[in-house]
């Protein structure tokens, strides 16, 4: 007789958090952008009519939220609660749904662990991170595992200093250590309680999975939050470098009708009309520029351009 | 056959007085003109032809054509689309899903993008500001005459509204007062006739020069006008298929 197996529980579409309202699809229907559905390895995303999220197909492997360029797609874990509780010990492991017995501080799959993510993680934490892998390569969930080393191998090869994350397939390399109390760590923990204030906050907002938002409104996707939060405190060569390596850059020709078009299109705000000057081509600020190209495809004139 | 709703004008019954325009203005709260936006959901012009002594006036009341093939829609970038027709014809505007990149108004034949630089004569869509609330009489804290009356906002607050007058109504396309930074337009006051009322500006009309109903419907009072007088469009050469009409023109000449 076979023997009787459990599907394995990965994490699933409650993890994702959609804002429709913030897709480059949904705000111009002639938007070519497939950022979410060209990395989706289930085909749980379908972009024929906006965008639409398969319950069925969908494992949360959470890859879609870290390539969206306008947070249209999150995931709804905390990720500053994390950092907190990973600031704990001094060699935190971060697991998944599946590991969070045998770690530090977890989020539904280490498929949402964004380039952003991980370089937040790298900068606040002190002590070398291990990320729990030991599942994933039997996991539904498994297609996430090559994105993720590439993501951590982009980012060594960016930093200075290299990356002090690494991914731990064995159980037996991962050096788990539970939270103490000691002297060192109350206090630890007492420095990172800021962060958890900031955490309350954010989870508060994201109790609901499918959001319904203003189309005038603007905000930056969580993601670039964190990475803008990161440039404050880095020297100036590593900042100049991550500027060049996440935000865009576009220039505005002589073909510009001025006619301010781009800045309601923009989800994240980063055109804006500049006061009392509504008839010259609009402001821009490359920190709140997440390169999505949606102002490049929507200006008539042809007149933007994206670097 | 689907409804479709339009308006007949009569411009030997309209006397030019503007009524129209203002009993709208009341009826949907909008603001007064600014930045080459006028807010006049129902307008008039006053069209002057000729050289003295041979001359001719005529007044002419405009609003949205709720053309059958409307390039305001075509054009809303947004998916579900935030300037859409309904079932009944309308030319409808949603304010959640607009996102105020006035698409719709640079395709709309009947509408400017600023009628100042453009010395338009007027302009069916309007745009709310970006970077300043509506409604900017109503914010002003100075006096009106110095010493002697109140400001705007005080008047604003004795009533106990965002404008002395607000007249507070609900549907579910659009607020009774627009927020900023959205595109706002006449909807036919598709709040009243889901009750049964006509639109304001024929209801106020006090030559009863305007005729509104389903044009679909032969037996209505504008399809029975159509009938009656040959109806002339606006711009019909864009081929929009407006479907506001005029009936019976009229002009005042100068001899005697």
């Amino acid at each position: 007789m076979p023997e009787k197996t459990e599907p394995i529980r990965t994490g699933s579409r409650d993890d994702l958090r959609l804002e429709a309202s913030r897709c480059l699809r949904i705000r111009f229907s002639a938007s070519q952008c497939d950022h979410c559905s060209a990395i989706c390895p289930k085909e749980a995303v379908s972009l024929e009519d906006g965008l639409v999220i398969d319950s069925n197909c969908c494992s949360g492997c959470l890859l879609c939220t870290s390539v969206c360029p306008s947070g249209a797609l999150e995931f709804s874990a905390d990720v500053l609660a994390c950092l907190a509780q990973l600031s704990k010990v001094t060699e935190p492991v971060l697991g998944c749904c599946r590991t969070k017995e045998r770690a530090n501080g977890w989020i539904a799959c280490l498929g949402g662990l964004s380039s952003e993510h991980l370089l937040t993680l790298k900068q606040r934490l002190t002590g070398q991170l291990t990320l729990n892998i030991s599942l994933c390569s039997a996991c539904p969930n498994s297609a996430m595992l090559r994105q993720l080393q590439r993501r951590l191998q982009d980012l060594a090869a960016l930093l200075p200093t290299g990356c002090n994350i690494i991914m731990a397939e064995s159980v037996e390399t991962i050096r788990f250590q539970e939270e103490t109390v000691d002297r060192r760590s109350f206090f630890k923990s007492f420095r990172s309680s800021l962060f958890q204030t900031a955490a309350v906050v954010l989870s508060q907002s994201s109790e609901q999975t499918e959001k319904r938002s203003d189309y005038t409104s603007k905000r930056l996707p969580a993601r670039r939050e964190l990475l803008n939060r990161v440039l404050e405190t880095t020297g100036q060569a590593t900042t100049e470098t991550l500027q060049k390596r996440f935000f865009g850059n576009i220039c505005i020709s002589e073909n510009c009708t001025a006619c301010q078009g781009c800045v309601a299109i923009c989800p994240t705000g980063a055109l804006s009309t500049k006061e009392e000057q509504a008839d010259t081509p609009p402001a821009f600020e490359t920190a709140r520029c997440t390169a999505c190209g949606l102002c490049v495809e929507f200006c008539l004139d042809e007149a933007i351009i994206l670097h | 056959m689907a409804k479709q709703y339009g308006m007949v004008i009569d411009l030997q019954k309209c006397v030019g007085c503007g009524a129209c325009a203002l009993g709208c203005k009341t009826e949907n709260n909008t603001q007064a003109r600014a930045n080459g936006q006028t807010f006049n959901w129902a307008d008039f012009i006053y069209k002057e032809e000729g050289k003295f002594p041979n001359v001719n006036f005529a007044a002419l009341p405009v609003l949205c054509n709720h053309c059958t093939d409307a390039p305001c829609v075509k054009a809303c970038p947004v998916k579900d689309k935030a300037m859409y027709k309904t079932a009944d014809g309308i030319t409808m505007h949603n304010d959640e899903r607009c996102i105020g990149c006035r698409r719709c108004q640079k395709a709309c034949p009947y509408s400017a993008m600023d009628v100042d630089k453009e010395k338009a004569a007027y302009s069916v869509i309007s745009c709310n500001s970006g970077t300043a609330a509506p409604h900017a009489a109503s914010r002003d804290t100075s006096e009106l005459i110095k010493g002697c009356t109140a400001s705007g906002a005080e008047t604003a607050k004795a009533a106990g509204a965002v404008i002395p007058n607000h007249n507070k109504y609900s549907h579910a396309d659009y607020e009774s007062i627009r927020k900023q930074g959205v595109v706002e337009k006449c909807i036919f006051c598709a709040h009243r006739v889901a009750k049964g009322m006509e639109p304001n500006c024929v209801a106020v009309c006090p030559a009863k020069a305007r005729i509104f109903g389903d044009l679909n419907d032969a037996a209505s009072a504008p399809a029975q006008a159509l009938k009656k007088h040959k109806g002339v469009r606006l711009k019909e050469e864009k081929k929009t298929k407006p479907n506001v009409a005029y009936i019976r023109s009229f002009k005042a000449t100068g001899k005697i």
